[in-house]
């Protein structure tokens, strides 16, 4: 992009952009911050009401650890079976060119701009025995629907490392004696590697703090850590709540970081 | 080492026709180019030879063996065909370090690393890039990425050498020195060479032999001297350096001798010797000559047709003159010391080398 000069306007418009990131943005994840460590939510916030007991309530409250362990295995399951199925959706696409792939990649993009609710609903239809396949309550339709939903972001992520990738280097290792075999292990492999990573980070922590769709799809056993933030700022404990989501937010900012790293960052949520 | 055969390859990408009717045998330890502008089928030809492409018509055979052939369906892919590469684009793997990249071919073979780490060794020396076995790509110059691409197309001691257009990614004075290290390092080894350019000039300074194409056809296949000397047509003539095209009509005709009326040009061009057998009066010709063949004399002289110089220009190594013949504008060149003739001044030109062609 070409520079602008922005003449007289340059303050202004920094002192604007600056306001509101910080409306934005830093004030109410502050908010959060700061709500997580207050006591007595509405007193006045002072050293006396500063205190790290909702960490420790939240620490080791049942339901929460559980929704983190639960949020941790659908993520990882659904992190996983999503890069599977991109991995050989991206690789027929770009290297084969096949135009079934190239329709299967189309299709992966309709569910990513479909809202959650109709995807959940859709889902309960589908797949609550009427057509012989009873998901309802249980982890896997929840997984379902976030590889449904998720799946583009894997396949818009392999597809772009592949293209990254000459056809001349493969050519290369081919003319040096090796099949097509060596060549994917020691040539395609080792490039698209951080692509790999990265869409599998991307599909994983959308899906590990994921509320729309769970909200509607969980059962007694398969609530996420979204769905206990929703349900405890909603009724219950706004302090627990803002402890939640500090955590979740940390584990986020983690992955972030970690995949920008990977990319050198082309990629991040 | 082994020679190479096409007999009648052709390949036609959906309707287009790539390469048509192809047949050439390059022998033993010939370094030859295939030489045509951009789309003439060149680099098409030689992924045929690769196995990158499956030929629509004909046969391949390396050394004794056939690789390909369209009748019997039989196809050997480029792993199997032990052969060294070097592509337009280096193709270094950009993840492996400088030993990594040329011990490669080694590798798949199963050679055992000691024996890896010493052939290794010796090639890198071979293209001087000694030293630099532990470097990444991304660490290297230019020059020195298409010199890594040159060893691990050397290192398993292939019988065939294919280079498409290494040197177009290179400025042009490494692009030079590249010229004479590929040579050298062709002469060494006596390998064969296949070697795809664009560039007549690359071409003429490493061939043994040139094959000219151009919408997929061979145009001529002959020695640098040949091509250049004696083009079979019009393309040829013009692809490789400059020459006049003088267009006009056989008036008589013997033997070899002949009389030729120049469009543009008052009073016939006395042809003697040049003449093909096959052409009569009244055919349609086209005299081609190059710049340094014509001579620009200040005083008529036998068989010298009159003109006026238009322009001189000084070149340091030699003269660049335009003369005036009738209607048309020739272009000739002369040595440098002579300062001699005044532009606007008669002159009469002496074709030294003229050659023939049908319109």
């Amino acid at each position: 992009m070409l520079p602008v000069s922005l003449g007289r306007f340059r303050i202004p418009a920094l002192v604007f952009s600056a306001l509101l990131g910080f409306v934005l943005v830093v004030l109410p994840i502050g908010a959060i911050v700061v709500t997580s460590f207050v006591r007595i939510f509405g007193e006045p916030i002072s050293l006396e009401n500063l205190s790290v007991e909702h960490y420790g309530y939240i620490l080791t409250f049942k339901t929460a650890l559980e929704a983190f362990w639960n949020s941790l295995f659908m993520g990882i399951t659904a992190a996983t079976l999503a890069l599977l199925v991109a991995s050989l959706i991206a690789y027929y696409r770009v290297k084969a060119k096949s135009p079934l792939a190239r329709a299967a990649d189309l299709i992966a993009t309709v569910p990513y701009a479909t809202p959650g609710t109709v995807i959940a609903l859709a889902l309960i239809i589908a797949f609550s025995g009427k057509y012989g396949l009873n998901l309802y309550n249980t982890f896997s339709i929840l997984i379902v629907a976030y590889i449904v939903k998720y799946l583009a972001f894997s396949v818009r992520t392999v597809c772009a490392s592949l293209e990254q990738i000459d056809l001349s280097l493969e050519e290369a290792a081919q003319i040096s004696g090796a099949s097509w075999l060596q060549s994917f292990r020691d040539i395609i492999l080792p490039l698209v590697r951080p692509g790999l990573i990265a869409a599998w980070f991307l599909v994983f922590m959308t899906t590990f703090y994921e509320l729309t769709m769970s909200i509607l799809l969980y059962g007694p056993n398969t609530h996420n850590l979204g769905v206990i933030l929703y349900e405890m700022q909603t009724y219950s404990n706004q302090q627990a709540a803002s402890v939640l989501a500090v955590l979740i937010l940390l584990v986020v900012l983690a992955g972030n970081v970690l995949v920008s790293k990977i990319t050198k960052g082309k990629i991040t949520i | 080492m082994a020679d190479v055969r096409l007999e009648n390859v052709s390949k036609k990408f959906g309707s287009v026709e790539a390469v048509a009717a192809f047949s050439e045998t390059i022998r033993e330890g010939e370094f030859v180019s295939l030489l045509g502008p951009s789309g003439c089928g060149k680099t098409t030809t030689l992924r045929i030879i690769a196995g990158f492409e499956r030929a629509t018509t004909g046969r391949v055979f390396i050394g004794q063996e056939l690789v390909s052939c369209s009748e019997t369906n039989l196809y050997k892919p480029p792993e199997q065909r032990n052969i060294g590469m070097v592509f337009q684009s280096y193709a270094v793997w950009p993840h492996m370090n400088v030993f990594a990249n040329v011990g490669y071919p080694l590798k798949v073979r199963g050679m055992d690393k000691k024996k890896i780490r010493e052939k290794v060794g010796r090639v890198l020396e071979l293209v001087h890039l000694e030293g630099l076995d532990k470097r990444l790509p991304s660490q290297l110059s230019g020059g020195q990425q298409q010199r890594v691409a040159l060893a691990r197309a050397l290192v398993a001691e292939p019988a065939l050498l294919l280079l498409d257009e290494p040197l177009s990614n290179l400025d042009a004075k490494l692009r030079e020195s590249m010229r004479f290290e590929i040579k050298d390092v062709q002469r060494r080894l006596g390998i064969t060479v296949i070697y795809v350019t664009h560039d007549q000039a690359e071409a003429m300074v490493m061939s043994d032999r040139i094959i000219v194409m151009d919408k997929g056809y061979v145009q001529q296949t002959g020695s640098p001297r040949e091509i250049y000397d004696s083009p079979a047509n019009r393309f040829v003539a013009d692809f490789i350096g400059l020459i006049n095209f003088l267009e006009g009509e056989l008036v008589a005709l013997e033997g070899p001798d002949g009389v030729v009326a120049l469009n543009g040009i008052p009073g016939p061009v006395h042809l003697k010797g040049r003449l093909h057998s096959i052409m009569k009066a009244g055919d349609r010709v086209v005299l081609a000559a190059r710049p340094e063949s014509i001579a620009v004399l200040s005083e008529p002289a036998p068989g010298a047709v009159p003109g006026r110089l238009i322009r001189k220009i000084y070149l340091g190594n030699e003269m660049d003159y335009r003369v005036a013949l009738g209607s048309l504008e020739v272009r000739a060149t002369g040595p440098a010391a002579s300062e001699g003739i005044a532009e606007g001044s008669p002159v009469w030109l002496s074709f030294n080398r003229i050659v023939v062609m049908p319109f």
